[in-house]
């Protein structure tokens, strides 16, 4: 990357990038065929050595080779409709509103349908959290639905003993009311789930639970904000998670919190961000981290600050006494407040965490100085422990004397995305254990493998009577029940959600149910002895009742309830009516500073400590049966399938371990209480004292793709009163002496001073809008240039709001038909993303700056790939594309070899030839699949394309601006990508190409690519890159 | 006359003078008129097997697809495509010996053109497979041909691999009329020696030929020409070849040197190759008369000259990296040198610039255990300067964050074996059954020869000139 910063270029930190050093020789030319591993599910074609059987076969097959004829495949006859549906147009597709439902963010989303099955998902723009984006796993969603793996109808279980009968929905019905009957007598029904975002589902809950004497409802998330909400309950009197507002933040300060990344609601909190970082579009935001691990906020920071997990807290509390005792400021402290920061001196916690001196006066100052404007946020697991609530009450106690509460934490519109509490299901445990539970019903969650194994969850529930589970699959919990009564996907159901106070949506099915399976809400309806009183039988009557009764009565709306709720269900959004959006600041309790500890005095302890974090892909490990997020690289460390040791560079050298091209040394990693032996991934900006490992791998029972990839890391949590440890703990890491291959996409991080991502500092920026671009300014050609007399697409993307959350990634792979094609085929280099994040690091060696720019199809001018195909198959058409033939290329991959941007993806095997018949419905019938031997890449969706001329030639029109978006940009949480008509001067994409910071990736080789940069801007004080 | 031999100020006789044409036409077609040896039957065996596994392997790789070797993303091109420029590079030895000698009145080449045109042959057929297999879909192979065809698809003429087809094809052609041209009179000398069916195949290959004052007339002005159209072929066919790469944008590929330098590198590895069969060939068919250390001299000769312009080559493409200041060039030389690869540069470097500079000692020059080291050494050096050439460059282009190792799996190997394998079937083969030895040029030099030693030229008796 390039620095423009003034001054010397900064060091560049390894010499010799990593390969260089790690196999240069054939000794190491290891592995000529990578291990199997259960990705092979979905790995279409790992290319395996024939057996002698089949060698010999060939052998005569060899002989026989010229001989051999063509023959026609068998035929398959195809049937139109012979009553067709009144609504379906063949080949036209029809969008239904609904709601993700796949974590409890609650996302708006319109259900792409072709022929009745739902094929894409995409943000509903009218939602007012995600506004039209979603985030990768989001996007992945629609794949859990097609999962071969789902149970295909209820299970009557042997539990434990692993012997299942399928049952049916009556039989279950039958031994569930009689079990449920029994509990009665024996003790407490409990029903365990994950937050539940919906209102009516909810009300059901309560219905149901209320036939039952002393009946409770639990909820626990792996991924807990348990500490934010009590820390709020403390401070506010509510256990409730305040809206925060991102967009309204001049400066936003992280404390191991990543709210671009997996904190309760990435994508309203990244469509926040976004707006406040595009240079273009006013004062530009600027992001602090404080941080143990690189989280995707961090890396997007303008400033990082890499701490360990026990001093997030003293660092916070060291800002609070800034402002409070040291230099203060503040008129009206809360009380109780001054005392509580009393021993946390700038200069001792500074020393003891490691940061330059003056480090927090000046956090304190810039906090001040926007004080009002300014947002304080921490991650819930991010500290230790005992640490977890008072890092959040110190960064409540922040955002309260820098008067940011009531405008960017609003806690009058309080968000229900996060509700689980670790202490109930603790508690529970131990009241399981000691007999006190009848029945246990288990809905969302999977604590038998994400509840530490110290806690003994498996061996408590073998006391409790009657164990039930919803899962969608014989997972770790739901082997241990005696029921299994499948939930549908939520696209199989109807639902309602309320994901922040005011903002309801409906989910509404997309399809029939695949399977025999049942939707939770009308098991519990069943169950509880049919439709409760006053509802007409069905849940879908009783949620419409209900909305009958509680909403529509304040919705003012003027027509009557059945084209209201038509009208609701179009929408997929209704927002409470009289709200001007605005928060109004709760008021202080000051005795919550009471439970705030002091500074432990002293030196801390030595040695490694242990952050487990939530990856952007499977998240607490829910979507680990997904194979195209565990083929998405993780943005950091750009590793798929699996999970990994992240360990700074310098402690790895102390170490003796080091990661290699494909491959990383193991290490045993010991906490005491669990040791398991895991890769190591050398990843700078990693507090050196720190050891990260993403929870959400190691599934035993997750299904055939999720099996066995990785390792289980929540086994290193621990659960210490009353609260689940997640970081902080202290681990020792042994060299295993072994290495293990391990899937990683980019190998080489640092750009090489090449022009290919250039950045600036906002101050820069301000004075020169072109400021850090280096490009050449004469490039002469021998080509006549192409003539475009009608539309001249083009693409900018912006790498100042990219935030490489990658869910552009899986938008290209659900709306193009992108193979996944498993660890093993990753492990040779052939990954088939049409786009992908390269991620580069910059300046210090330990503490980088990070750029991620998304690299696809730059559909160049003068192409490399055009004029060296034989047969014509990769050609300019008429609008500026790079048409890829399918049908007339041949597979010489002269193509590829002469793309100096390596966009292009060849299909080494027949990858299109699924075998799971489920899987095949995923497909998008507007995007050929590809059969073995051809090159594919990025076609800027030309079917998108196609489908926006046609209909701006039915309205008789040219296509507008907005009409036609591509998929990686309709998904695009921070509006990084824009694609458009460049012919067409008033168009997003014509001025974003005009604008000061627009360059070209590698523009002196005169490719003359359709995709304009848009360069990095930094906020941050000049000369002052890291 | 012999002390100016001796000071090597001129030829010695290219063949024993007191060989009568009688013996030359007896030893000559002694291999084909014998049941072969037991030498010959435990080559021609391995030959046949490893032909063999190369086509289990090509069928395996059509019914599975290419993804069966080692390739990667940006590693579209490795072994395939080095076999492939080896093998043509191999293949031009034969032409420059036949046609560019001959127009030189080279005539010390009389012993060895016949075999190295039939290597020739046999080494372009086995290149010209690879650019078939190597593609995704071999089946669509024809799709390169520029054939009329009713949905108006034509070919890219702007590719070089639509170059590389009519080069190659050419190529083929012309080098086989001129080899089969060569053989006609030889072939009728074996025919009129021979009984039965056999005197049938050869009377057939021989097209008629009965030695004729016309037919001899016709016979050298066909041969003239077919040697004049074959000169710019040899420099041609692997111009283009290099075009494939010299075209490219890619660092590393992108070289205007490229045409000399790639011809200079097929002509060494094509002499070593000649040498390294002919060490052979000579031993096991008792031709040792024919083909004597002048010969193998003269082709050492050649390997060192050639040695060195490649060794320059390897030089100037490093100068013009460093000095042109293009950090993407200068990136790839490096990594060449010193990356993950480097292995493979320095066997490259060694066998192909450091090996040959033992040839300018006359008497390893003329030792055949040092030459035959020493050819098969280039070869290998070769093999590794094509692999180089594609893999280095495109393992690590232009962006890093693409950047890749390239690892062969064992079907990668099979292509190497096999295709040595299918070669040396052919060339066996051609041992077998045809003249390896030019008989009836060779009886021109023996007859000057005669001349020569006799001091005093006398007319040859008529009957002994052709038909001995």
């Amino acid at each position: 990357m390039s620095h423009v910063n003034g001054g010397p270029k900064p060091p560049k930190y390894w010499a010799k990038p990593m390969g260089l050093e790690a196999d240069a020789g054939p000794e190491n030319a290891m592995q000529e065929f990578a291990q199997p591993s259960n990705g092979d599910a979905i790995a279409l074609e790992a290319a395996e050595p024939p057996s002698r059987r089949e060698f010999l076969k060939l052998l005569g097959a060899g002989a026989a080779f010229a001989a051999a004829g063509c023959a026609r495949k068998p035929v398959e006859k195809i049937l139109p409709y012979v009553h067709a549906p009144e609504e379906l147009v063949p080949g036209v597709p029809v969008y239904y509103a609904s709601t993700c439902g796949d974590c409890p963010a609650g996302c708006g989303v319109l259900v792409k349908t072709r022929e009745g099955r739902p094929i894409k998902l995409e943000g509903n723009k009218a939602h007012p959290l995600n506004r039209g984006a979603l985030c990768p796993r989001g996007q992945a969603s629609l794949l859990n639905l097609y999962d071969p793996d789902r149970l295909q109808g209820p299970l009557l279980y042997g539990r434990g003993k692993g012997s299942s009968k399928p049952a049916t929905w009556q039989a279950v019905d039958q031994r569930v009311t009689q079990a449920l009957g029994e509990a009665r007598g024996r003790g407490k029904v409990v029903f365990l789930s994950g937050t539940v975002t919906s209102p009516t589902t909810m009300a059901l809950v309560k219905q149901f639970l209320a036939s039952y004497p002393g009946a409770e409802h639990v909820v626990y998330d792996a991924v807990s904000q348990d500490a934010l909400l009590k820390a709020q309950e403390l401070m506010y009197g509510a256990r409730v998670v305040p809206r925060y507002r991102l967009d309204r933040a001049d400066l936003l300060v992280t404390l191991g919190a990543d709210p671009l990344g997996t904190m309760i609601s990435p994508v309203e909190y990244a469509r926040d961000f976004y707006g406040r970082r595009r240079p273009e579009m006013g004062p530009m935001m600027r992001v602090i981290a404080i941080e143990p691990v690189s989280s995707l906020t961090g890396t997007n920071a303008d400033e990082r600050l890499r701490v360990r997990p026990d001093h997030l807290y003293p660092v916070a509390m060291a800002i609070a006494h800034e402002l409070l005792v040291a230099k203060p400021r503040v008129a009206a402290a809360p009380g109780g407040a001054t005392a509580a920061v009393g021993t946390f001196e700038a200069a001792t916690v500074e020393r003891r965490a490691g940061l330059p001196f003056g480090t927090i006066a000046r956090l304190a100052d810039e906090l001040w100085a926007a004080r009002g404007k300014s947002l304080v946020m921490a991650g819930s697991q991010a500290a230790p422990a005992e640490q977890a609530v008072p890092l959040q009450l110190a960064a409540g106690l922040l955002n309260s004397i820098l008067g940011n509460e009531g405008v960017t934490v609003d806690g009058s519109h309080p968000s229900r995305q996060a509700a689980g509490s670790e202490e109930a299901v603790l508690q529970l445990v131990e009241r399981m254990r000691a007999g006190e539970i009848g029945a246990l019903l288990l809905h969302g969650v999977n604590p038998a493998y994400t509840l530490p194994p110290a806690v003994g969850f498996a061996e408590a529930l073998a006391r409790v009577p009657f164990t039930l589970s919803f899962a969608d699959r014989i997972d770790e919990t739901s082997a241990l029940a005696d029921v299994i009564a499948p939930d549908a996907h939520y696209l199989e159901s109807w639902n309602d959600y309320e994901p922040r106070a005011g903002v309801r949506s409906l989910g509404q099915p997309a399809i029939a149910p695949l399977y025999d399976v049942r939707q939770l809400q009308d098991s519990l309806i069943v169950w509880g002895g049919g439709a409760p009183a006053g509802t007409s039988g069905s849940w879908h009557a009783y949620l419409r009742d209900r909305w009958r009764n509680d909403i529509y009565p304040t919705a003012n709306a003027a027509a009557g309830f059945d084209l209201w709720w038509e009208g609701v269900l179009r929408e997929g959004v209704q927002v409470a009516q009289g709200d001007d959006g605005n928060g109004s600041a709760r008021s202080f309790r000051g005795e919550a500073m009471a439970s705030l500890p002091a500074l432990k005095p002293g030196n801390d302890a030595e040695g490694l400590q242990l952050a487990l974090y939530t990856p952007i892909t499977v998240y607490d490990g829910r979507f680990a049966n997904n194979a195209w997020l565990q083929e998405l690289p993780d943005p950091m460390s750009k590793c798929t399938w699996d999970n990994y040791v992240a360990i700074a560079p310098s402690r790895a050298k102390a170490l003796g371990v080091w990661e290699y091209e494909m491959k990383a040394d193991v290490v045993t990693v010991d906490v005491g209480h669990a040791k398991f032996d895991l890769p190591v991934h050398v990843a700078p900006g990693l507090h050196p004292d720190v050891v990260g490992i993403a929870i959400g791998y190691g599934r035993t029972a997750a299904g055939r793709v999720g099996n066995g990839v990785g390792q289980n890391a929540y086994r290193l949590a621990e659960a210490t009163a009353g609260r689940i440890g997640m970081a902080g703990i202290p681990v020792r890491l042994t060299k295993t002496g072994r290495v293990a291959p391990l899937a990683v996409v980019q190998m080489h991080n640092t750009t090489d001073h090449r022009p290919i991502v250039y950045d600036a500092t906002y101050a820069e920026y301000q004075r020169d809008p072109r400021a850090g671009i280096e490009e050449p300014t004469h490039l002469p050609t021998m080509w006549t240039p192409h003539e475009y007399t009608g539309y001249k697409w083009g693409m900018a993307v912006d790498l100042t709001t990219c935030i490489g959350c990658s869910a552009c990634m899986i938008a290209c792979m659900v709306e193009n038909n992108v193979p996944v094609v498993g660890k093993p085929v990753v492990l040779k280099g052939r990954e088939m993303h049409w786009i992908r994040i390269d991620r580069y690091y910059s300046g210090n060696a330990d503490d980088p700056d990070f750029a991620y720019q998304p690299m696809l199809c730059q559909q160049c001018e003068n192409a490399p790939c055009e004029t060296v195909c034989p047969v014509l198959a990769t050609v300019h058409s008429s609008e500026g594309l790079n048409l890829q033939v399918y049908n007339r290329c041949v597979g010489t991959r002269y193509c590829s070899n002469n793309c100096p941007y390596k966009v292009r993806r060849f299909n080494w095997f027949e990858y299109s030839n699924i075998k799971e018949k489920s899987l095949r419905l995923a497909l998008n019938p507007d995007v050929t699949v590809r059969s073995r031997g051809v090159m594919e890449k990025c076609t800027f969706c030309i079917q998108r394309i196609r489908d926006g001329k046609e209909h701006a030639k039915a309205m008789g029109t040219r296509v507008q601006d907005g009409d036609i978006i591509t998929a990686c940009q309709q998904t695009c949480p921070t509006d990084a990508i824009i694609f458009g008509d460049l012919n067409d001067p008033k168009s997003r994409i014509a001025q974003f190409a005009k604008n000061g910071r627009g360059y070209h990736v590698l523009a002196e080789l005169n490719t003359r690519p359709r995709i304009t940069y848009q360069t990095k801007i930094r906020n941050r004080e000049e000369g002052a890159s890291a | 006359m012999s002390d100016l031999v001796a000071q090597g100020l001129a030829e010695p006789p290219l063949i024993d003078p007191k060989k009568t044409f009688g013996d030359v036409t007896a030893d000559v077609a002694a291999p084909v008129e014998k049941k072969p040896g037991m030498l010959w039957k435990v080559f021609f065996g391995i030959s046949v097997l490893l032909t063999i596994q190369f086509a289990a392997e090509i069928a395996y790789q059509m019914v599975k697809g290419i993804g069966i070797w080692g390739l990667n993303h940006p590693v579209g091109w490795a072994v395939a495509i080095t076999n492939f420029v080896f093998w043509i590079g191999i293949g031009h030895a034969g032409t420059l010996i036949s046609a560019i000698l001959y127009l030189f009145r080279q005539r010390w080449r009389t012993a060895i053109n016949r075999s190295a045109e039939a290597m020739t042959i046999f080494a372009v057929m086995t290149a010209g497979l690879f650019p078939l297999i190597h593609l995704g879909r071999t089946w669509f192979a024809y799709w390169l041909l520029p054939y009329p065809n009713v949905r108006f698809l034509w070919v890219n003429f702007r590719s070089p691999l639509v170059w590389d087809v009519f080069a190659v094809s050419t190529y083929l052609t012309i080098s086989l009329c001129f080899w089969y041209t060569g053989l006609i009179p030889d072939f009728a000398s074996i025919r009129d020696r021979s009984t039965g069916w056999r005197r049938g195949i050869y009377g057939l290959l021989s097209l008629g030929w009965r030695g004729s004052e016309r037919h001899w007339q016709h016979y050298e002005r066909a041969y003239m020409m077919l040697a004049g159209l074959s000169t710019p072929l040899v420099l041609s066919v692997h111009s283009i070849v290099s075009f494939d790469f010299a075209t490219s944008i890619l660092p590393g590929w992108h070289t205007t040197i490229f045409p000399p330098y790639i011809v200079a590198g097929a002509i060494f590895s094509g002499f070593a190759m000649v040498v390294t069969l002919l060490v052979i060939l000579r031993k096991v068919f008792k031709l040792e008369d024919y083909v004597t250390v002048y010969h193998l001299e003269n082709m050492n000769k050649i390997i060192l000259v050639t040695g060195m312009m490649v060794g320059y080559a390897y030089a100037t493409e490093f100068f013009v990296a460093m000095y042109s200041g293009n950090m993407f060039e200068r990136y790839t030389f490096l990594n060449r040198a010193g990356g993950p690869f480097a292995w493979s540069y320095w066997i490259m470097v060694t066998c192909n610039v450091v090996s040959p500079q033992i040839f300018w000692f006359k008497r390893f020059r003329r030792s055949l255990p040092v030459m035959f080291v020493v050819s098969i050494l280039v070869n290998v050096g070769m093999w590794f300067e094509r692999f180089t050439l594609i893999v280095t460059s495109l393992h690590r282009d232009f962006l890093p964050s693409a950047w890749s190792y390239y690892k062969p799996t064992i079907f990668d190997y099979s292509t190497i074996v096999g295709s040595f394998g299918f070669f040396f079937m052919w060339f066996l083969l051609f041992c077998r059954f045809f003249p390896t030895i030019s008989m009836a040029e060779v009886k021109s030099v023996l007859w000057s020869a005669k001349k020569t030693a006799a001091g005093n030229p006398k007319e040859p008796m008529a009957e002994e000139t052709v038909h001995a």
